[in-house]
């Protein structure tokens, strides 16, 4: 069976949701003496998937936290560190924690800067300060695959109303991977849509989306049972991943594997 | 845009058009050319670094407000003097959100430190955000008041370039913001406009940064180019214009 090899994997949103499918479905393909560093805000959530991971032979840190504090980028990369061994091949990072912002309302009523600055910080600028932290932890050397993922949207690609935030943000970190892979040639980098999923965001998208037509179509893909649990893209995201055959820096959505 | 009488494509009416980064380059060479299509009556407000005085002409209200666009105290001082505009008798806002930085050049891991990031993208994503925001309150779209608002875009909004993930990240959001305004509001006109490589002071750091000397075009060309679009005013709304296409 394909695998991950012997894997540091540090995922961020993990207490839940993808993040947590992520988690759970990467120690099933990961060999022993792997590592994981699992970060969220909420602990509890958290240790529970710690526990579950143990049960499974392997070290879980927990790193419990508000990823768009200044300090954050650098406490992850520092745990990552410490439970890094050489004789781990491969280092994943899953940058999975994002928010939608308020969906509610319209670009006319975004008139404050701090409510955009507090969003880009969480769901942008974390990211690329994490990303770089980690690779920077973990210099290019022979024998260590490097593997960062960013958790897109079709919203990186597609307008929609009452949702400027979420998109930006998306339209953001697109691009920013896409500049790492250009500029990392030996880093995989993979900008994965996950498809619509069954999840708390997905309850905010029907439930407060501003735009009528839109908030409408989100509950008819609930209400006709459209949505996709996150095992099921997450099988499709280890997919690609354990072929590694998907062009660097490429934006590939679930319904396109 | 019922109700509006004006010779399609010689003048921009009587105008509300505010200019960010109106001191220097691009913005100072549009500031200075989007006058001539100006209308008896209209206001330019150009918001920039250094108070630059553009002559004074007759008929048009030229205001020149020193604004740091990357807090939010210069964000809302230069919609409150937009704002005092609000009861002339105005048929067409024209926003162009041209301020920008460069930003550090450098290798993808280099951007460790989130302070650095935030700042740059509080002024060339948020304050772009929060200014047109600002400027749709002041003046709500409505019949009779043409709305058009430019995004100073670039290439590398579209195309990754290494070491140059900060110019692009914003650029790719600021194309996609203004994507989602557009949709919002079929009322106002939204043109990202990329304006090609120009001679300015960010070539001037860019040449110094990286060592590429690219092949210059001058403001008032690039420029021209952008105000024919804006008189003919047939681009389609959202879409990604470069310099090099027209």
């Amino acid at each position: 069976m394909a695998t991950l090899g012997r894997a540091l994997c540090i995922i961020t949103g993990a207490s839940k949701g993808f993040g947590r499918a992520v988690a759970k479905e990467m120690a099933r393909l990961v060999e022993p003496g792997s590592a994981f560093v699992l970060v969220a805000r909420s602990g509890d959530e958290l240790r529970t998937l710690q526990t579950e991971l143990a049960e499974s032979g392997l070290e879980a840190r927990c790193v419990v936290l508000d990823l768009s504090l200044n300090d954050s980028p650098e406490r992850i990369v520092r745990t990552a560190k410490e439970v890094f061994s050489p004789d781990i091949k491969h280092v994943i990072l899953v940058n999975n924690a994002a928010s939608l912002g308020d969906v509610s309302r319209f670009c006319k009523s975004f008139t404050s800067m701090a409510e955009v600055d507090s969003y880009l910080s969480f769901n942008v600028s974390s990211a690329l300060c994490l990303t770089a932290g980690v690779l920077q932890a973990f210099p290019k050397q022979s024998g260590l695959r490097r593997c960062v993922i960013n958790v897109s949207s079709l919203c990186a690609l597609k307008p929609f109303a009452s949702w400027v935030l979420y998109c930006s943000g998306k339209a953001a970190r697109d691009m920013m991977f896409k500049v790492l892979a250009e500029e990392e040639p030996d880093l995989r980098v993979l900008n994965y849509a996950p498809g619509p999923l069954d999840t708390d965001m997905q309850m905010v998208a029907r439930t407060r989306t501003g735009e009528s037509t839109l908030r409408k179509a989100f509950s008819g893909m609930f209400d006709e049972g459209q949505l996709l649990t996150c095992e099921a893209s997450c099988a499709k995201m280890m997919k690609l991943l354990l072929e590694d055959k998907y062009k660097s820096g490429d934006h590939i959505d679930f319904y396109d594997v | 845009m019922s109700g509006v009488l004006r010779a399609s494509g010689s003048t921009l009416g009587r105008c509300m058009c505010i200019i960010t980064g109106a001191s220097k380059g691009f913005g100072r060479a549009l500031a200075h050319l989007v006058l001539n299509y100006l209308k008896t009556g209209s206001v330019l407000l150009l918001v920039e670094e250094l108070l630059q005085n553009l002559k004074d002409m007759q008929e048009i209200t030229i205001f020149c407000t020193v604004a740091d666009l990357s807090t939010k105290e210069g964000v809302e001082d230069t919609v409150a003097m937009a704002r005092q505009q609000s009861l002339k008798e105005i048929d067409h806002v024209l926003l162009i959100n041209n301020a920008a930085s460069l930003g550090d050049i450098s290798p993808f891991e280099n951007f460790t430190e989130l302070e650095r990031v935030n700042s740059y993208l509080a002024f060339n994503v948020s304050s772009v955000l929060a200014l047109t925001a600002g400027m749709l309150q002041a003046f709500p779209p409505r019949a009779g008041l043409q709305w058009s608002v430019v995004n100073c875009s670039s290439m590398f909004a579209v195309q990754a370039l290494p070491s140059w993930v900060l110019y692009c990240t914003a650029k790719a959001a600021r194309d996609m913001m203004f994507r989602v305004l557009a949709v919002e509001n079929p009322n106002v006109k939204v043109l990202s406009y990329a304006p090609g490589p120009m001679d300015t002071q960010m070539q001037e750091d860019i040449r110094r940064l990286t060592g590429i000397q690219y092949h210059l075009h001058p403001c008032r060309d690039s420029a021209a180019k952008l105000m024919r679009l804006l008189l003919d005013n047939d681009f389609v709304t959202a879409c990604h214009v470069d310099f090099f296409d027209l």
